[in-house]
């Protein structure tokens, strides 16, 4: 293949990239209620099972609930940071624990996943299933860390046998 | 999904164990498989490149998490395979990059989700396939998983070593 056709084709399944992304966001793959649309019809999702993933933002252990605050962001424009995100709407919620079952241990700022059904004009969660996935930010350095180990043996490894040129990947001649 | 280090070291224990069948899947190709493994995880762009940066150029909301899917590692895996030089090692590229991805997915399946489902109708996009229960075997920081992952290339690694090494009775002098 020449090296235009090689341009065009890899424009070609850039755009298709795009492309899926906006056809793949656009379907309902798992029936629950998004965070946006919790966030803009609460009335309307009102009875609804939900399925979110959120932080925690406060814990009453005695009356066994949460707070969680779903959030809709928008971009804000480019900063020093780079992109800037800004909250353009925001919902909070009370998810009820007493009936729920919950594996894993819930702190302040752990990362979960809350399965249950909205009820008072959807701002209460009664949880049935709440899964901790990230309990505390060790849990996310861990994640973060170990993936960043990951990707640096796959690059070693390849790069043991394959050397970049200005034509593309091409095998080391000591591989 | 699981964190990257179980991804690499899982690919590169299922292309060892195929390349005893498999002739061509020598070890740089396995190089690929795991480089393979890590596109599904592309949808992480998302943190450099928010979603909602992109939906405001175009006014159609976006997401990486398409990427994720069967139809997004089949076209990345074409643009990486696009990326070697010769024809030639182009289609074992797509095969390579394609398996490693594939197998990403596969173990990312069995994860712990609140509503007991796996995310198989998410990861098959665009095959209409449904959501059977999950095991749910983990969830992403549980350290067990990656030392599974490493005790499982360090037995395949030994016994690809002995297989290379050994010298069948029958050839012995």
């Amino acid at each position: 293949m020449d090296s235009v056709r090689r341009i065009a084709l890899l424009g070609v399944l850039i755009g298709l990239v795009f492309g899926v992304n906006f056809l793949y966001v656009g379907l309902d793959f798992r029936s629950y209620p998004s965070t946006d649309e919790i966030i803009g019809d609460q009335r309307a999702v009102n009875g609804h099972e939900v399925f979110v993933f959120e932080e925690v933002e406060l814990i009453d252990h005695d009356r066994q609930r949460i707070t969680i605050v779903l959030e809709d962001e928008y971009f804000a424009g480019l900063g020093l940071g780079g992109v800037e995100l800004e909250t353009r709407d925001q919902h909070e919620l009370t998810v009820f624990l007493a009936n729920a079952s919950v594996i894993g241990t819930i702190e302040d700022g752990s990362y979960l996943q809350i399965h249950g059904t909205l009820r008072d004009d959807s701002t209460v969660i009664d949880a049935q299933s709440v899964i901790v996935e990230h309990q505390h930010k060790g849990d996310w350095v861990y994640s973060y860390g170990i993936s960043l180990i990951g990707a640096f043996i796959a690059l070693l490894f390849f790069f043991r046998h394959w050397k970049i040129t200005r034509t593309g990947f091409v095998l080391r001649r000591d591989a | 999904m699981a964190e990257w280090f179980s991804h690499v070291l899982f690919a590169y224990a299922i292309g060892t164990v195929l390349s005893w069948t498999v002739s061509w899947l020598t070890p740089r190709w396995i190089a690929v498989m795991m480089i393979g493994a890590l596109l599904p995880d592309i949808n992480r762009l998302d943190l450099v490149l928010p979603a909602e940066l992109i939906t405001s150029l175009v006014g159609v909301e976006y997401a990486w998490t398409g990427l994720h899917t069967l139809a997004g590692v089949v076209l990345l895996s074409g643009i990486g395979a696009l990326l070697f030089a010769q024809p030639t090692t182009q289609q074992r590229a797509f095969i390579a990059l394609l398996g490693g991805a594939v197998s990403h997915m596969i173990i990312d399946l069995p994860q712990r989700y609140a509503d007991g489902h796996m995310l198989l109708s998410t990861y098959a996009f665009p095959l209409p396939l449904a959501r059977p229960p999950t095991p749910g075997w983990y969830v992403t920081p549980d350290r067990w998983v990656a030392a599974l992952a490493l005790l499982t290339a360090l037995v395949v690694f030994s016994l690809n070593h002995y297989f290379q090494h050994q010298t069948p009775l029958l050839e012995k002098p």
